[in-house]
């Protein structure tokens, strides 16, 4: 489960690069991609996650490992929601979460590899 | 490089016309909030600001009852119509509590966004929204679906009012709602030879905004004429312009004045990417 505190980096530039896969170029210069299955499986949302433990919870929606969106769109000033067009779509995506998501991640060749 | 920007919303709402938002909070009822915000609403409509104060507290005391209304709120088919009183516009939830309207305004029922999205506001320049005391999920709910200028936060000096100020200003941390400012009520007596005495102790708030690295943008002091005003509804600025707290009072709302010219857009907030489809993608 990645920490919950809030940090100060924030987004400068969100860009699509092909069907599944969107980058963030974040304040500190970093950036990182992200591929919206992967990010399905993290939705934060109390009906995917437990609040407690951290873990997705059985009841969560099964993830198309190949699904789309409709649209991104940013919520107050801290978060992304993603319209997912399949799956739960209710997940708040705070951009210090989104910042460690992508921080924890290898990417090879365009691909997720952890 | 500018993010895309999405022009206009989704669905109406009487918010359209409003320009900025900003929040008053305390962590605790009692601190005078209420009365405060009033002051800052009557203040800044002296700026030649068109402003609207918002009483979210359903179970509060009225507004409506601390103000003499020259126009009061009215329901009109599937809207609400604020008062107005001294300059600014007024709306409070807990009007409609008191009159018969409310067995027959399913709307008033509902949460406070449907009820903020269904008054007509008309143009403004800010509306102030006075929440209900304590640190509850309104804020959490308001951050992510208005934009928000920031929030100002009230408290008195004793040690447990600033607790709960403390809490109050994490809770709008977590939502990158920002602090505009702390004011500081009951701040001191003053004296009839003119002597400042600290009946509820001394420098509690400015070592809150220096921890929240946040300014102390005032000081109000304990005079019963202000408390006063809330029972003649009249604002205390009004009856008083020349005295101490007045003149706290327009340096607040001057401040917020800067705030709300100085603020560049925000292209977060109001951030939308539509997704595309990459007809020769294999992924």
């Amino acid at each position: 489960m990645l920490a919950n505190e809030a940090i100060s980096v924030m987004p400068m530039k969100i860009e699509q690069i092909d069907n599944t896969n969107f980058s963030i170029t974040w304040s500190d210069g970093k950036k990182f991609m992200y591929h919206l299955a992967h990010l399905q499986s993290l939705c934060p949302c109390a009906h995917c996650r437990d609040e407690a433990s951290g873990k997705r919870r059985d009841v969560a929606l099964k993830v198309n490992p190949n699904v789309r969106a409709q649209f991104i769109k940013g919520v107050g000033g801290y978060a992304l929601q993603i319209r997912f067009k399949e799956g739960c779509s209710n997940g708040i995506y705070s951009f210090s979460y989104l910042y460690r998501v992508g921080e924890s991640e290898t990417w090879k060749d365009g691909m997720c590899v952890n | 490089m500018p993010l895309p920007i999405y022009q206009g919303q989704h669905k109406e709402s009487y918010l359209d016309s409003v320009k900025n938002i900003i929040l008053i909070g305390a962590g605790k009822g009692g601190v005078g909030k209420s009365t405060l915000s009033v002051e800052l609403a009557y203040n800044l409509a002296k700026l030649d600001l068109r402003i609207g104060l918002l009483d979210a507290d359903l179970y509060g005391p009225s507004l409506g009852r601390m103000l003499s209304l020259e126009l009061k709120p009215k329901k009109e088919e599937g809207y609400l119509v604020p008062g107005e009183a001294f300059g600014f516009k007024l709306m409070t939830m807990a009007f409609f509590r008191e009159s018969a309207l409310v067995a027959r305004a399913p709307i008033l029922t509902g949460t406070l966004m449907q009820f903020l999205h269904k008054v007509n506001w008309g143009n403004l320049d800010l509306l102030i929204i006075d929440l209900p005391p304590g640190t509850g999920d309104i804020p959490l709910t308001l951050s992510q679906s208005l934009s928000l200028l920031g929030a100002l936060l009230i408290t008195t000096p004793q040690k447990v009012a600033l607790d709960d100020v403390g809490k109050a200003a994490e809770l709008f941390s977590t939502v990158n709602i920002p602090l505009l400012g702390l004011i500081e009520n009951y701040s001191y007596f003053l004296e009839s030879e003119g002597k400042k005495v600290f009946p509820f102790g001394q420098g509690g708030a400015a070592s809150l905004a220096k921890k929240w690295k946040t300014p102390l943008l005032g000081q109000i002091a304990v005079d019963e004429r202000i408390s006063q005003s809330g029972d003649s509804g009249v604002p205390f600025s009004f009856k008083f312009p020349l005295s101490e707290s007045a003149v706290e009072f327009m340096n607040v709302a001057q401040f917020i004045q800067r705030a709300i010219s100085g603020e560049k857009e925000d292209l977060l907030k109001n951030f939308y990417m539509e997704w595309k489809e990459f007809s020769d993608a294999s992924k």
